[in-house]
Formats: structure tokens, sequence, C-alpha cells
């Protein structure tokens, strides 16, 4: 057994660049079976075996709403053995090869392949540590070293910050490395300032953030109580993401780190729009409880947020879609798939003929640049 | 001012309007404060008054709009005479009834007795606070009307209230309140839904909550204004609840006011809904159309606060992304004060038909309020 505990050795990877190609910003990589074991320290290896990875359900291995259909999985994906995405042969040949992908981000949510049962989300803060260091430094040897399209978005102990900070510090100069890895389902809302190292932390390692919708987090699915079907508890992941562009806001979080970025990944991008619209005109109102904001809400968009097209709005009128983007920020959209999960986006599938191209290639490579501190493509 | 008719049941848009009549222009969220808790005291049976008495009175006056805030009241609203707005009925109706206002006006009194963890507590002081508004309200001034105050903790007590008031006609919707213990859709709170079709009676789901838990999916929000503007979230989720549920198949007559709450938010939900139903239909198979048709059909939202809509154009924007000119109902949010003016709401439409609708006919659908054509 080998136990990483210090820096790995850096890797010779050239740093990434998307020209012709696209950046697909949402991979889920499923480490194959006892992978990560490897990767444990002994007595973390021994605590998991006996006594399982405590979150905030009283399941023993499971999230709170497990998925339904074959494990979300496109029917497609699954290798021979073990699940899908953790096959690397296959996710070259189904996403990187077919679609030429140049920068593809791999967010490992859910180690264990089943519902989304986060590293991270272990209640015990060193488990949660020892976790996340595990499924990072797996994700680097076995995804990154051998197919350097892919990079890692790194999963840290996001409930303590100290530990998190200590992961990004080790991981972040890593050029297998672009992006840290949170999760909408938090314990207190993104902009609370126990959350602040961390955001100090990335911008030290020059590193943005992106948040992937999740389950789990110790409050119930919505604010007003846990749904109860599966359609309800879906449609209910944006309210997450709602209350958290609300609060990295409204806290004061983005005059705080200027140089902030973060990212919302599959968390829709309409429902922005209004929600942004309807902070600006309540602030007029009520600026006066926030006095110390230097800008207007809405407008710390642009330096500060980006989102994700999966899954795409899907308007009755296509027109919808691009004024909405449009409305958001479009050099602030970016393309991500969802590889292997069932509502996969496929680039060449998911824009309506009548889509701008200047506006689509932008979502699929020009937009990265930026979001990753990428050498300009052109 | 003629009797008001009430027509109930269907929710189809524009149902007729009797004959000599017309659709009543309606503001569909006007809000009375109960000035103190001992305001109650009469209203309350002896074991309650005692209790209230011997509690020191504490006042339930919720935190939605905090009473020194600017969103607390607009500068032009007359007071009453404890100096704030809201507690004094001619005080109220001399603002809301003023030129130009509405024919009918319907009360949301807010005051917090949802947030009373007693729950037979909770019963008495719903109970006292309906009768207070129906005597020193509803009794001034026909033009009045009210929501039924529920005690949410309970729902076999809140259907035995609306079944109560809903015997005083003048009582013309029932209130919920946007954030709630467990989410409307779930089975333990369809007694409210009964008792409300079982009247003909709408349910407003209004900004405000129960507290239970955090308002929010990830915690606890720092500020007011981060509360206020994120309760559209609980309404995605309540929405989502009540269709996923099957409410609207188990009760086809219901009919939701979604109130205070904004409704900018509406066509990005509706495509979401209607997306991850065709995902998961097998989990739901009593939803055998869109969500979203459906949330067309039975569900309305109150005008104020505007959001922005009230720019030009950005009205007649949203009309075509929501799919329906149904959806909007009139409301000012007397006396809470917003960025613009209730009736500013007509600049965001070229459409003046849309605007009559707004004022008049989509009330009508949920409410039945008409008055003389002569008027």
């Amino acid at each position: 057994m080998t136990t990483i505990q210090e820096r790995p050795r850096v890797l010779d990877l050239p740093a990434p660049k998307v020209t012709t190609g696209i950046a697909d910003v949402d991979i889920h990589p499923v480490p194959p079976a006892d992978a990560l074991t490897a990767y444990l320290p002994r007595r973390w290896r021994e605590i998991v075996r006996e006594y399982g990875v405590r979150t905030t359900n009283g399941l023993f291995n499971l999230g709170e709403y497990p998925q339904l259909y074959g494990g979300a999985m496109r029917a497609d994906t699954w290798p021979e053995t073990g699940f899908p995405g953790s096959d690397l042969d296959l996710i070259r040949k189904q996403l990187l090869d077919l679609y030429d992908v140049q920068l593809g981000v791999l967010q490992c949510i859910s180690p264990g392949g089943q519902a989304l049962n986060p590293a991270s989300q272990a209640l015990r803060p060193e488990l949660a540590d020892a976790l996340t260091r595990a499924v990072n430094d797996w994700q680097l040897e076995h995804l990154v070293r051998p197919e350097p399209r892919l990079r890692a978005a790194i999963s840290v102990a996001f409930e303590s910050p100290d530990l998190a900070t200590a992961e990004i510090d080790r991981l972040g100069s890593h050029p297998g490395v672009v992006a840290v890895l949170g999760l909408s389902k938090t314990r207190d809302p993104l902009g609370s300032r126990r959350y602040w190292p961390i955001y100090e932390a990335m911008i030290a390692n020059g590193l943005p953030m992106q948040i992937h919708l999740s389950q789990g987090g110790g409050n119930p699915s919505t604010g007003t109580g846990w749904a109860s079907y599966h359609t309800e508890y879906h449609v209910g992941q944006v309210q997450s993401f709602q209350s958290q562009i609300l609060s990295l806001v409204l806290s004061g979080t983005f005059d705080r780190y200027p140089d902030l970025r973060i990212m919302f990944v599959e968390g829709n991008v309409a429902h922005f729009v209004p929600l942004m619209q309807r902070l600006d005109y309540h602030w007029e109102t009520l600026r006066s409880e926030v006095p110390d904001l230097l800008r207007k809400p809405s407008e710390y968009l642009a330096d500060h947020i980006w989102v994700s097209t999966q899954p795409i709005d899907e308007p009755d009128k296509p027109a919808h879609l691009v004024e909405y983007i449009e409305e958001f920020g479009a050099d602030n959209v970016l393309f991500a798939s969802d590889y292997p999960h069932f509502d996969f986006d496929a680039p060449d599938a998911i824009f309506p003929p009548s889509f701008p191209a200047e506006l689509k290639d932008k979502i699929l490579r020009g937009n990265a640049v930026r979001f990753f501190g990428l050498e300009d493509g052109a | 001012m003629g009797a008001p008719t009430m027509t109930t049941g269907g929710t189809g848009a524009n149902r007729p309007v009797p004959e000599g009549r017309r659709a009543a222009v309606v503001d569909c969220d006007v809000h009375a404060v109960l000035p103190s808790a001992r305001s109650l005291l009469p209203y309350l049976d002896d074991y309650w008054a005692d209790q209230l008495v011997a509690q020191l009175a504490p006042y339930y006056e919720p935190g939605y709009h905090p009473p020194s805030s600017p969103i607390a009241e607009r500068p032009e609203v007359t007071p009453g005479p404890d100096g704030r707005a809201g507690t004094a009925v001619d005080a109220l109706v001399a603002d809301v009834f003023s030129d130009g206002g509405p024919d009918f006006a319907v009360l949301n009194c807010l005051y917090g007795v949802q947030q009373i963890h007693q729950p037979r507590r909770e019963i008495a002081h719903a109970r006292a606070l309906n009768d207070w508004i129906a005597r020193e309200w509803l009794d001034a001034d026909d033009r009045l009307r009210a929501s039924i105050v529920v005690p949410q903790g309970t729902p076999d007590a809140a259907a035995e209230e609306i079944d109560r008031c809903a015997a005083d006609g003048r009582f013309a919707q029932v209130l919920l309140l946007g954030q709630s213990e467990l989410p409307y859709g779930r089975q333990i709170n369809w007694p409210i839904w009964e008792a409300a079709e079982r009247h003909g009676l709408p349910v407003a789901l209004h900004i405000g909550g129960v507290f239970r838990q955090a308002p929010t999916s990830v915690g606890w929000p720092g500020t007011y204004l981060e509360w206020y503007v994120g309760q559209q979230s609980n309404l995605e989720a309540q929405l989502a609840s009540i269709v996923s549920e099957g409410v609207l198949q188990k009760y086809p007559s219901t009919r939701i006011v979604v109130s205070e709450l904004g409704f900018g938010w509406v066509p990005p939900f509706l495509w979401k809904f209607d997306k991850l139903w065709k995902s998961y239909r097998p989990d739901v198979p009593w939803l055998t159309e869109r969500p979203s048709d459906l949330i067309r059909r039975h569900v309305r939202f109150t005008t104020a606060p505007s959001d922005g809509f009230e720019r030009p154009g950005a009205l007649d924007r949203l009309v075509d992304r929501l799919g329906s000119e149904d959806m909007l109902v009139y409301s000012s949010d007397y006396p809470h004060r917003h960025h613009s003016a209730p009736r500013e709401i007509e600049n965001g439409s070229s459409d003046p038909a849309l605007i009559d609708r707004i004022r008049r006919t989509n009330a009508f659908d949920i409410y039945g309020l008409s008055v003389h054509s002569d008027l």
C-alpha cells in the first residue's frame, strides 16, 4: 500500500489549452471498487470498514434520495465491470474523442458510485479530510496522468475550512488541478465567514471553485422541509443555488475577495436572471441593511459567477433560452456534459438550430479561458 | 356598492360574469396589523385570556417586514392611532380605496400565530384572530374581504377553522405561509386542501414562515434582504410538492394565490419541472399532464412587489415566457413599501387588455367578485 500524505510528485503536464476543441466542466469519474483503499491511511480504512462513513442521514451507505433508474447513468456508459465513469478508455471513446474535449474537468462526487454520498460530507472532519485526499490522489494518478485532457476539481473537507485549506495548499500548484470542488448543499450559506479561509486558499493558489449540485449537507432538501418525490427533489436543486448566490453577494464576500471565481455546475442558467433582477429591486429599498456593498448586487455576476449549461433549460420557445443566457451574461456560461449521467448533454445536440454560432463558440470554448485562467487559446 | 356575488368552483380562466355586472377590481393582498397581543383578549375564552395575561402578552409580530425598516410602510400611508400603518380600519380603508382604487381588497393578516409552538395555543389564537378580523375589519366596510388564518401545525384543526369561518362569506381565501414545517403537498396537510375546496376558497401562499427549520436549504441567511428575496425558493418547493404529491388531482378545484413572493421565477421553474417530469414520470404516475399546464391552470401570483417587471416591456416579455395571460392578479401589498408603487406594474405592458385581466378578470376567476356594471 502507498499512502500519499505529502505533495505528490508534480507531473510534467502542459497547461491546459482549449483551442479547436471544447471544454466540458462536468465529468464524473468513479473509482473502481477498492481503488481508494490504497490511498487511505490504515486507521481510516479500519474505521470505514467497521463504522462506514457517517453523514447527516441515518443510512449506512446511501444519500437521502437514491437515484431512481440504474444509478441515473446513461445506459450505454456501463463498462464490462464497475460503474460508469470508472473506465478511462470508455470516457475517452464516448466523450473526449467523440466531441474533441480538450479540457474535461473531473468532479468525483460519489466515490461509492451509487447515490451522491460525497467524501467531503463525512461528518467526522478528519475522515472527510482523509477521504477527499484519497479521491484527489487517485484521480490525479489514474486519470489525469494517463489522460492529460482530463484535469481535476479537487474535493475538500468543506465544513472544516482548516483541513480544506491544507488540501488546497497541498495540491493547488499541481498542474493537474484546475479548480476546487464544492457542493451546493452546505451547512451554512456560502457567504458565511467560516468558509472565507477556503476562498483565501483558492485565491492564493490561483484556483476557481466549481460548486456542483448535491444532496446532504445537514439541512432539509428545501427550506420548507424534505421533498417526497424524485421530481420534486430534483427540481429543488436549483433552490440551493439560489440561496447560495444571494448569500455570496449580500455577505460582501466578493468585495472582500475581488479575485474569487465561482461556477455553479448542474444548477441551470435561466432562473438566476429573474433572481438577480429581484435582488436588485429589493436592494434599492433595503440597501441600508447592507451599506458596505460596493456594487449593485447583479453587478457582481460578471466578475465572480459562472454557470454551466447542463441540464440545458428547455423553454417551449427556443428563443427564450438565448435571451436568458444573454441576460445572465454571455461570457459567463460554460458547457457541461455531466457524463456519464442519464441527463447527459451532447454538445452537438443541445443547442437549438437557431442558437447563435458566436454564442455557442463562447460557451463551448472561449469562456473557459477566463474562468480557468488559461492562456488564450487563439 | 351592490352586494357582491360569490361564485365557487371551477378553475377555468374567464368564467362568465353574471348579467348586469362586471368583474370587480380586486387588490388581492392588503395587510391588516394586530396592534398588540392584548387586542385578542376580547376574542379569547377565559382560559386562553388568562394564559395570555399570565405570559405578559407575548406579541407574535412577525419579522417578515421589520417594523422600522424601509419595507414596513410607504411614507404616504395614513397611520393608525398608534402611529403605525395597517392597525386601524378607517385609515387603511381611506388609503386602499382612494381614487382609482379597487372595488374590493383582501386582507392578509400576518400576525404570527403559526410560530406559536404550543399547538392548542396556536389553534385558540388563530380562532381569536379570525374573529378579530371579522368584527373589527370586515364589519367596518363591505368592500373588505379576508383570508382565514389557520393553525398550520394541526391540519385537522386548520380544516375546522376553515369550516367555521367559511360560513361568513366575507372570508374569501385561506392563508398559508410560504415556509411550512412539512411541504404543503404532504398528505398530512390534505385536510386544509380538502376544506378549502369544499368551500370554494382559494388558498394564498404568502411570504412568511413557521421557522421550524432553516428557511433555506443551505442554512440560515445572515440578512433580512437575503431572507426576503430568497423566499421565492420555498415557493418553488411548495409548488413542486403540491403538484408532485397529487393535490391537484385529489382536489381538482384547488386554486392557489402566491402572494408577495414575486413571479419572475416562474418560467424557468416551469421548464425545469416539465423536463424532470419527463424523466421521472413513473415516480408520479398520477401526473398525466405537464406540471406547467397544471400550474398555469391552478396557480395565480400577486403583482406586488413587482420585482422589476414594472419597467416598460418587461411584463409583456414575462407573460410571453409564462405562456399565459391568466396567472397574474393585482395587489398593492399595502402598506409595505417597495421600489415602485403598486400601479406602476401597468408600465410593464403596452397591452391594456392584459392590465385589465390582471386588475379584474383574473381575480374574478379565483374570487368570483363582481359589482354592478354601472359602478
